[in-house]
């Protein structure tokens, strides 16, 4: 099934900007890849998405964000398959200006 | 194009959203800040409370008066703005599901508060540093940390929660 998110906070740029929309493919099942970006429901930070780092055998996916202002793939952690929402497939650009970081 | 169907799409029934937050500068919360300004709210109450034992107030009382008036105001907000900076951009599921009473907790502060920008009466913002102290508690509990109570070493000399922090 495909499903659109709209994507906030900055972390994911030049990649992806606030506002921008994305469409995923929703809870893929099929072994994901290093440098895909996917959307996950991480058990701390909730729904968010990022990149795959690293992709391991028995630990799950370690994620990272495309600047340095993303949370740290340590902090991040390991997220498993299942916690995988949505692999995204296609990005379309919004040239609407939304809040930078909701948290400031 | 599409963008275009997209954000019509967006404003009529909503997309849901996903965060690429940035935790560089959001990850930075204490609970002391309010604490501090809980404790300015006592301390102001306990000097216009001097000013109302004098028996006959001077223009320099009354300027004083306006002043201390206007810096509990300020103070107050300052507990809300706080306590509600950390319990929207912190507290998230896992730490609510730890501690299920935060909603009514800040909900107290923030009438508390109001309170004490409302009144002089010194009740009031003893049980907002208590209610504060109490948030405090959660907060360093979340993050693993254990807490510890002791007077504050300056005026108005009252009780407050402190993380206990490893020595590095």
């Amino acid at each position: 099934m495909l499903r659109f998110y709209k994507v906030v906070g900055v972390s994911m740029t030049p990649t992806l900007y606030p506002g921008d929309y994305v469409l995923c493919l929703t809870k893929p099942l099929f072994r994901l890849k290093k440098n895909q970006v996917v959307v996950v429901n991480h058990p701390k930070y909730q729904k968010i998405i990022k990149r795959i780092r690293q992709a391991c055998d028995n630990r799950g996916y370690s994620l990272t964000g495309d600047n340095s202002q993303s949370t740290s793939s340590q902090e991040l952690g390991f997220v498993t398959q299942e916690s995988v929402v949505g692999l995204v497939l296609l990005k379309i650009a919004n040239k609407r200006k939304v809040a930078s970081c909701y948290f400031w | 194009m599409i963008a275009g169907l997209l954000n019509a799409f967006d404003n009529k029934f909503g997309i849901s959203s996903v965060a690429a937050h940035c935790d560089i500068p959001c990850k930075i919360y204490d609970p002391i800040i309010a604490q501090v300004a809980c404790l300015s709210v006592l301390r102001l109450i306990d000097l216009i409370q001097e000013l109302s034992d004098k028996p006959q107030l001077t223009t320099a009382d009354f300027s004083q008066l306006s002043r201390l008036t206007r810096e509990k105001e300020i103070h107050s907000n300052s507990v809300k703005q706080e306590i509600r900076v950390i319990w929207g951009d912190y507290f998230k599921t896992p730490q609510l599901e730890q501690f299920p009473n935060t909603h009514s907790l800040v909900h107290k502060i923030m009438l508390t508060a109001s309170a004490c920008k409302q009144h002089i009466a010194r009740d009031n913002a003893e049980h907002l540093l208590s209610l504060v102290n109490e948030f405090a508690d959660s907060f360093w509990r979340s993050k693993n940390f254990s807490t510890y109570t002791a007077i504050c070493p300056y005026p108005p000399s009252e009780k407050v929660v402190y993380p206990k922090l490893n020595e590095q």
